[in-house]
């Protein structure tokens, strides 16, 4: 099983109702989860006790979803994409939540209200990487952390790779401007 | 060339050379589209996330 390509163990996964299936999974999830717990880490700014809770929910969406995936396809923009789209849910879900907040402490007091910019007050790299939005975030991460090809990325966010280069362009000088104004010294 | 070809040249270069190590032909190229300064700024920007993220900072 070692020397199987990602595909073929999905596809044994997707096929076999022995034993087979189980060790092609537990072969996949050894392959895969320590990167996608340091993805979910990094996407979901350090919170380590969440990231964990993400990972096992990965697998269990890999689990349900296993006979969506073609065998025709390679498997690791599959499971990145899984990962972007349950961060992406994550981020639209705390930003409502953070909206109401905020309009909870609006209606109680007259302070004004500062959004995330504005609220960093550390000049710290990660901490300007984590003013940018998600999909910004996710290429920085997936481009410097896990060093994806422009290919894989391309895949990944199902369009042209000079598009994927367009976008690391515009994103890190959009980041260079912002570590400019917090004085970062490189 | 389109721009976003351009910027799609820029963003190779800059991820593999310095300004002063580029070609005549390369940093004219650079040039076209933004100073040496903005060039600079954008490699160290991408020096420094490489930086950062190659001290493997895990969960």
């Amino acid at each position: 099983m070692k020397s199987k390509t990602d595909e073929e163990l999905i596809k044994i996964f997707q096929n076999s109702k022995d034993d087979q299936c189980k060790i092609a999974f537990d072969h996949l999830y050894n392959r895969y989860a320590k990167q996608m717990v340091n993805y979910f880490y990094y996407a979901l700014k350090n919170d380590n006790e969440k990231a964990q809770d993400f990972l096992h929910d990965l697998f269990l969406k890999i689990i349900e979803n296993k006979d969506k995936f073609d065998c025709n396809q390679s498997f690791k923009p599959w499971i990145y994409r899984i990962a972007i789209n349950m961060c992406n849910n994550e981020y639209r879900r705390k930003k409502i939540f953070h909206k109401y907040e905020e309009h909870i402490k609006a209606s109680e007091t007259d302070c004004d209200t500062n959004n995330y910019i504005e609220n960093t007050t550390e000049t710290d790299l990660w901490n300007c990487i984590n003013t940018m939005n998600p999909e910004k975030r996710a290429l920085i991460i997936l481009r410097f952390k896990f060093n994806l090809t422009i290919n894989e990325m391309a895949l990944i966010f199902n369009c042209a790779e000079g598009t994927i280069k367009s976008r690391l362009f515009y994103t890190t000088k959009e980041l260079s401007k912002i570590l400019k104004k917090q004085n970062y010294e490189f | 060339m389109s721009s976003d070809k351009k910027t799609n040249r820029v963003f190779e270069l800059a991820e593999q050379f310095e300004f002063s190590e580029l070609l005549d032909m390369d940093k004219k190229y650079i040039l076209s589209v933004m100073t040496e300064k903005e060039y600079n700024d954008l490699r160290n920007t991408i020096n420094s996330l490489s930086n950062y993220f190659m001290k493997d900072i895990e969960p």
